[in-house]
């Protein structure tokens, strides 16, 4: 028992700070997940997840300057019995007012810049002629992936190859989805009647858990899609095989037609 | 109702009216008021209930408790009814039965309109409601966006029961926010100029404001969206030149303020609470004031931060981000401003302070992850999450809720005269600061770790973290449910034999606490003469602690004579006009043209008597010297 108190007594903000660090950076098992937004598998979540950090941090020490002032007004001027000093006769403090302010537009403003830098670089474009261009259409409740240089369309399994940006450009066929692939890039909707824009790329090979975001009738909850990045060399290959395969049905187009990942 | 009549029963009856009608026909404002509380508890339980089915639905994965579509109707109106049927309800009845005498009114500037709101409300509700028992309820969520919300992708009258519902709830909650703002500037005593206004009155202005505004865009959304259902228009339908954006566009322009009328009253009930209980003035009055202001002109400059993934461009995203973020720095004034309050006070905790102190951290939370989610590639990953629920629950319950208790603790006695147990109600706070954190703290974890909202189920290869969480918050649910139940115990232990309150139990500090609790009819005596700030406060310290009369003295032989005070008479029509209007609703929903007709002859037949019937008004005998 003695040891908990002591680890307990000793516990101090670096430690707390450390303990969010390592739960944030994926490890342990309460903070994993099949497709977690900790767990960054290529540079457009890699972003994202930086600017979810510092961001949690900023407003990690906000959070603790307005709790201590608030836990200390809280326990000091509480009111005590046969206690009969006067309370103060504060109205208001001009040059605090001002203080408390200045410093969160300042914070603000830092996010700001932040925010604006994050922003422009996840949506520029990459140049269509050296990158992979899927076409993707969510239906309900399922995903539709269309190769249009390649003569390829895929269901439920999105392949890209490994370390090449992938161009994505979204559209739907009936309702409102949104493509969320965490360990690889945040969400965009696919709207009809629109086409909408996202990069991704994959820093490793590996297939990851997509999901549609976008509450889009009673399947919602199992409208799941796998993306599998490949290494450029396997990548070729498979699209090889795909072409063949279209070839050999006397059709311009392969369909591939995947598992439905995970059913619930 | 009937024990809350007795301690209420202050209206002067005509005999010939029974005692439903006294209720159905009354313009007085407290009345009014606390049907508007009761009418709101009531949905509050509605919606309670809803949420504890989906938390037992999620409580682990791949759970079968019940069925996609029935999830998808539950969250669907758990939204809905908590946003439009219960807080903001419950806000409007603490407005209707405190504001008018925080600034010294007899009642509110159209007492007959406000019966108006008030019945459109608890009609609109009971349409809205009915769904569930007449072929489904609306499953297209609280934001119904198009085009899953249109026929061919919705075929059953859950959507307009959702349309028709909230059109009547709509007109209502708008001509609320009319009327306030007729009030608060006309009709203030002599003396409390806009700048001694106590704050939850100030809240109240800048939050009629926003339904000014805000209510508008919703309404025609609703129209188009009737149009297209009912009627075949194709605003939405991208097939015939439609467009499916035009929804979420007008939709957030309303969605987003409503997001401050929301929290904006519960701001003012944490200022009045808090500075009672610190025994002090409110700190930085001014800077107060000015934070409501431009809270409320930047609520109407942020709402493309729900659809930060529409894929607007980095223009777009950047500049609501901007405005977004510029939001926390006068939420962040009014925490600073709380804390300086009760520095150098003297701090009482009775239930009231305890749920407005707790406000804070649990405020400063939902901030926190609101700064964090207006940076838009971040939102990327956010949005639609269950970062969000964490997000918004912090908000709406560790915000509006805690300020809707921290009201109910503080005014009940004002309301009704007696006293809620201070034992039962501290059960009630920690057990609800426990369940609400091990409830909604593990969504922010959910979220991060890829669960998307709204999904009726989720697999257990998701991991064992998911389920883990699932579990905690199914868990904290229910621990926050038991919370309520001392709360309703409570409210229904006092109304029976609860302990008279006096006129001014806590030696607060607005002027609502210097007349009697119940308050009259009439409300004050005599016009009261605000001679400062904490209005009453100053009549306590500086006065005779009694209200001076901005009433020019009569002769004592001649006043019972003369000198009664008029108010404004009851009348049926307020109701008839809502109920032929519901009845029209109704018509519309199942196609059925004859009850659409016969309820819009009902309505615009009470709508013209309404305005031909002269109010001759009555003249009500003040019983004390200056309303004690």
């Amino acid at each position: 028992m003695r040891p908990v108190k002591r680890f307990v007594s000793r516990l101090k903000w670096p430690a707390v700070l450390g303990i969010l660090t390592v739960a944030l950076s994926g490890c342990g098992n309460y903070f994993s997940s099949r497709a977690s937004v900790l767990a960054p598998a290529g540079p457009v979540a890699s972003r994202e997840l930086s600017l979810i950090q510092i961001s949690l941090y900023i407003m990690l020490v906000i959070f603790v300057v307005v709790m201590g002032l608030w836990g200390f007004a809280l326990i000091r001027y509480r009111a005590r019995r046969n206690d009969t000093s006067a309370v103060s006769a504060s109205t208001g403090d001009t040059r605090l007012e001002i203080l408390w302010t200045v410093v969160p537009l300042l914070i603000v403003i830092y996010l700001t810049v932040l925010t604006v830098q994050t922003e422009f670089y996840l949506t520029r474009r990459p140049n269509p002629t050296t990158s992979l261009q899927v076409s993707v259409t969510g239906h309900q409740f399922f995903w539709q992936f269309d190769y249009p240089g390649l003569g390829i369309s895929t269901i439920h399994n999105l392949y890209i190859p490994v370390g090449e940006k992938v161009n994505l450009t979204l559209t739907s066929a009936d309702v409102i989805h949104s493509f969320w692939v965490p360990e690889l890039a945040g969400k965009t909707d696919a709207i009809p009647g629109y086409h909408t824009y996202m990069w991704l790329e994959a820093s490793r090979a590996g297939s990851y858990f997509g999901e549609c975001a976008q509450f889009c009738g009673v399947g919602h909850y199992n409208m799941h899609m796998t993306v599998i990045a490949l290494p450029p060399a396997q990548f070729q290959t498979w699209v090889k095989s795909m072409q063949k395969k279209g070839a050999a049905s006397g059709t311009a187009w392969a369909l591939e037609r995947g598992p439905l990942p995970v059913s619930s | 109702m009937a024990a809350i009549a007795e301690v209420v029963g202050t209206e002067p009856r005509r005999h010939s009216q029974s005692y439903l009608m006294g209720w159905l026909t009354t313009a007085d404002h407290k009345r009014i008021g606390i049907m508007y509380l009761l009418a709101a508890t009531f949905f509050f339980a509605v919606g309670g209930l809803e949420a504890l089915m989906i938390r037992i639905q999620l409580s682990s994965p791949g759970n079968t408790f019940v069925t996609p579509a029935l999830y998808d109707q539950l969250f669907t109106m758990h939204g809905t009814t908590m946003i439009f049927l219960a807080v903001m309800p419950l806000f409007i009845g603490f407005i209707n039965c405190i504001v008018p005498l925080q600034i010294g009114a007899r009642d509110v500037a159209f007492p007959r309109l406000n019966a108006l709101s008030l019945w459109l409300f608890v009609l609109g509700g009971i349409l809205l409601n009915s769904s569930w028992f007449l072929g489904g309820a609306p499953n297209a969520g609280w934001f119904n966006y198009a085009p899953i919300s249109l026929t061919p992708f919705n075929p059953g009258p859950g959507i307009d029961f959702y349309d028709i519902g909230l059109q009547l709830a709509g007109i209502g909650t708008l001509m609320t926010g009319v009327n306030f703002i007729a009030t608060i500037i006309n009709m203030r005593a002599p003396g409390m100029s806009l700048m001694r206004m106590p704050l939850f009155t100030w809240t109240t202005f800048i939050t009629s404001v926003l339904i000014l505004f805000a209510f508008p865009p919703f309404t025609v959304n609703l129209f188009l969206l009737m149009f297209d259902r009912l009627m075949g228009a194709n605003f939405f339908n991208i097939a015939k030149g439609g467009n499916v954006l035009l929804w979420q566009h007008l939709f957030w322009i309303f969605g987003h303020p409503e997001v401050y009328i929301l929290i904006l009253p519960a701001f003012g009930i944490i200022s009045e609470v808090i500075a009672t209980f610190s025994r002090k003035t409110l700190f930085g009055y001014d800077s107060m004031v000015l934070a409501t202001i431009a809270i409320g002109f930047l609520a109407f400059t942020v709402w493309v931060h729900h659809m930060f993934v529409d894929g607007f461009g980095p223009y777009v995203n950047s500049l609501f981000a901007i405005t977004t973020m510029a939001i926390a720095v006068p939420t962040g004034v009014k925490i600073f401003n709380w804390i300086f309050t009760m520095w150098g006070g003297k701090i009482k905790f009775t239930t009231a302070m305890l749920f407005a102190t707790g406000f804070i951290p649990l405020f400063v939370i939902g901030g926190i992850s609101g700064v964090m989610l207006a940076m838009a590639p971040a939102d990327f990953q956010y949005n639609d999450s269950y970062f969000v629920v964490a997000h918004l629950h912090y908000v709406l319950i560790g915000g509006s809720l805690m300020g809707v208790l921290a009201g109910a603790y503080y005014w009940f006695p004002k309301i009704t005269g007696r006293l809620l147990n201070e034992t039962l109600g501290k059960w009630h706070f920690w057990l609800l600061m426990i369940g609400f954190n091990v409830t909604f703290f593990p969504m922010h974890f959910l979220g991060l770790l890829g669960m998307p909202r709204r999904v009726a189920t989720y697999s257990a290869a998701m991991g064992q973290a998911v389920a883990f969480w699932n579990l905690v918050a199914t868990i904290g649910a229910f621990i926050l449910a038991i919370s309520f139940l001392f709360f309703f115990y409570n409210l229904f232990k006092t109304l029976r034999s609860g302990e008279q309150a006096g006129p001014d139990p806590w030696d607060a500090r607005a002027l609502e606490w210097a007349i009697s609790s119940p308050a009259p009819v009439y409300n004050f005596a005599k016009t009261p003469l605000v001679r400062g700030r904490d209005a009453w406060w100053v009549e306590k310290t500086e006065g005779d602690g009694h209200l001076r009369s901005a009433e020019p003295e009569a002769d004592p032989h001649e006043e019972h004579a003369h000198h009664g005070i008029h108010m404004p008479t009851g009348s049926i029509y307020p109701f008839l006009i809502a109920l032929g209007l519901m009845i029209a609703g109704y018509g519309a929903i199942f196609g059925l043209l004859l009850l659409v007709a016969i309820g819009l002859v009902l309505a615009f037949f009470s709508i013209h008597r309404m305005i031909v019937d002269e109010d001759p008004g009555e003249i009500v005998q003040p019983v004390g010297g200056d309303g004690e």
